[in-house]
């Protein structure tokens, strides 16, 4: 297992690597004078000179991206055109309303989606699986932002019983916290429900027809032991991986949510930076973003190999 | 869509899987190629039908638009403002009276256009790399793998938006920030598929006879990589207009007055107490497209996976 989890670090340093290199090259090496974006219209070209002198951006690209990484690392990801306050602390005030809605969110995708999945791969054939089918493609198929104004308006609009976006801290106001976060979370439920249920019902599928499931039916294990200790045990492990993938979607998800419901996370941040051209914080925004990806698949990859021990033999 | 592959460069294929396939072919099935059996697998799905009936319409309205449209959909008529669905305008009109039904008609074509575009522009650059970084192996395909890697250790949306900060919002950014979205996902799939079909016989055989590397890259084992591509971009297709729809919706996309089905959700969205039906319709066609996309990319899935082929 050390072994495997010493492997697998190493191979997140390429990754990284590439990774840091394109953050850094989207925002410096892409068209566009950082030195004309941050100076006044009317700037002289020596005042801009001096700017480009000041920000390092006369200097060879090499050297400016260990510069920046430099910075990074200590972690110095710039300051707010807006208010210069350090994008490190816009971040992390952030990212826990992100988290927030993220986590409840999965959690009721994996909550709706692992009873349906088995109730899908079981009934194999029958209405029901046709049934969980449909709700999967439905739920893959449907717009996010459609269906979170679907549901504003009925909940917020016509029915009157939720509000209509918003944010409250949990610890402040645990109730309007609470019936704020019911639409956004909704939302990302059915939506990661969707694409887990329909690779939970696969791959349940795929385990209920080997050899093992059909040795443990034949020496008169009853249905339920069966589906419950040997199926989906081992379908389970495949099913933690797509959970880390889908933690992709979610970030992706997060910029339109929290745009729709007003919700103060890290995708609200990131596209009002983006609106008012606040480079900073778009750069420390995807570095983040992107690291937290790679961090949760390295995590769920490590809890596989602890999961499934044929992994661990490969590898030593 | 498979009778157009088979006309094409896919002809190599045949005459190749034609000499492993013929002692199988089932009787009942005369001169029938690799396309022909698929597309024959493909009919009797109905679900994947629905999807190309479906899509064969939406194709249709965005190319004639212009002559089944009932209005004009960028002339403002502000006497008509936010009228609910009648017999004039058939989905209601938009807060400057525009006929809503009208602007999803031509929204289409805005649609169609960048699907086209960015699965244009993506997938030669993906296949050729994922050519290379198979076929050649070694350095090369480390350094190939390692950079897509890392375009895909990004939450898509999030990239794009990143690309589109730099370069500013629009057409031709948001199909070139689309487009750099498309190639990690090609290469990647090009790229296991020609390690594979690198061993086979077939391969062998060409190399046999004597031919060059290239010829045997792009008539050999290309043609055998379009069965999978074709699965994957039609199921990527479906993507693509969401990310694209959530792109107008953010206001990054395409500028008005083109009409863009995420820029309508965007405008309703202001008008959702008084007019319901102006974010209901734009949204509704979105799923629609997304739905027969992926009903489309899941029958073609299974009609052109060689293993299913005579099981029927």
């Amino acid at each position: 297992m050390t072994h495997y989890l010493i492997s697998r670090l190493l191979q997140l340093i390429p990754v990284l690597f590439v990774l840091s290199i394109l953050v850094f090259g989207i925002f410096r090496i892409l068209p566009g004078d950082r030195a004309l974006l941050l100076m006044p219209l009317d700037a002289t070209p020596e005042e801009l000179e001096r700017a480009r002198r000041v920000l390092g951006l006369d200097r060879p690209i090499p050297i400016q991206y260990i510069e920046w990484l430099g910075r990074v690392l200590q972690g110095n990801f710039g300051v707010s055109q807006g208010d210069d306050r350090p994008v490190v602390q816009l971040l992390g005030k952030a990212i826990v309303p992100t988290l927030q809605l993220g986590v409840t969110g999965l959690v009721l995708g994996i909550l709706l989606a692992v009873p349906m999945g088995i109730l899908g791969a079981i009934r194999h054939g029958s209405w029901i699986d046709y049934l969980v089918r449909s709700i999967s493609l439905i739920g893959f198929a449907v717009p996010t932002f459609w269906l979170a104004l679907l549901l504003m308006l009925l909940f917020s609009i016509q029915l009157r019983v939720l509000p209509v976006a918003g944010y409250a801290a949990l610890w402040q106001d645990p109730v309007s916290s609470l019936r704020h976060m019911a639409l956004p979370t909704a939302v990302i439920g059915i939506s990661s429900a969707a694409a887990l249920m329909r690779f939970l019902r696969a791959s349940l599928l795929e385990v209920l027809g080997q050899d093992y499931v059909r040795t443990a039916r034949s020496k008169g294990l009853s249905g339920q032991v069966v589906i419950l200790r040997h199926a989906l045990a081992n379908a389970l492990i495949p099913f933690t991986t797509v959970v880390g993938l889908q933690v992709g979607a979610l970030l992706s998800g997060a910029a339109i949510l929290e745009m729709i419901f007003a919700w103060p996370g890290i995708g609200w941040l990131t596209l009002q930076a983006i609106w008012q051209r606040d480079y900073d914080i778009v750069q420390g925004a995807t570095l983040m973003m992107g690291l937290s990806f790679v961090l949760v698949n390295l995590a769920v990859d490590v809890l596989y190999a602890y999961l499934d021990p044929r992994i661990k033999y490969v590898k030593e | 869509m498979a009778r157009q592959f088979s006309a094409g460069a896919g002809r190599i294929f045949h005459s190749i899987t034609g000499l492993f396939g013929r002692s199988q072919k089932p009787l009942e099935q005369p001169s029938a190629t690799y396309w022909g059996r698929a597309w024959r697998a493909l009919r009797r799905d109905r679900a994947a039908m629905a999807g190309l009936a479906i899509l064969a319409l939406i194709a249709f309205s965005a190319v004639f638009a212009d002559l089944i449209a009932p209005h004009d959909p960028i002339h403002v008529t502000p006497g008509d403002r936010l009228l609910s669905p009648s017999t004039t305008y058939l989905l209601g009109t938009d807060h400057l009276g525009r006929d809503i039904l009208s602007r999803i008609l031509f929204g289409a074509r805005t649609s169609l256009l960048i699907v086209i575009a960015v699965v244009s522009l993506g997938t030669p650059i993906g296949t050729l790399c994922g050519l290379v970084a198979g076929y050649l192996g070694g350095t090369i395909d480390t350094i190939i793998m390692r950079i897509m890697d890392g375009f895909m250790a990004f939450p898509g949306l999030i990239l794009i938006l990143a690309i589109i900060a730099v370069l500013g919002p629009g057409l031709a950014n948001g199909i070139l920030a689309l487009g750099i979205l498309v190639v990690p996902g090609v290469t990647r799939l090009v790229r296991g598929n020609v390690l594979a079909i690198r061993e086979e016989l077939y391969v062998e055989a060409s190399r046999a006879v004597g031919a060059g590397v290239w010829y045997i890259v792009f008539w050999v084992i290309l043609p055998g990589t379009f069965p999978i591509l074709l699965v994957h971009l039609t199921l990527h297709s479906a993507s693509i207009i969401l990310v694209e729809a959530a792109l107008s919706f953010l206001n990054l996309g395409v500028p008005p007055p083109t009409p863009s089905w995420g820029m309508m959700l965007y405008d309703g969205r202001s008008y959702m107490s008084s007019a319901p039906w102006f974010v209901f319709s734009p949204g509704a066609i979105i799923f629609l497209v997304v739905l027969a996309l992926v009903l489309l990319g899941d029958g073609l899935g299974d009609a052109l996976d060689p293993r299913r082929h005579g099981v029927h």
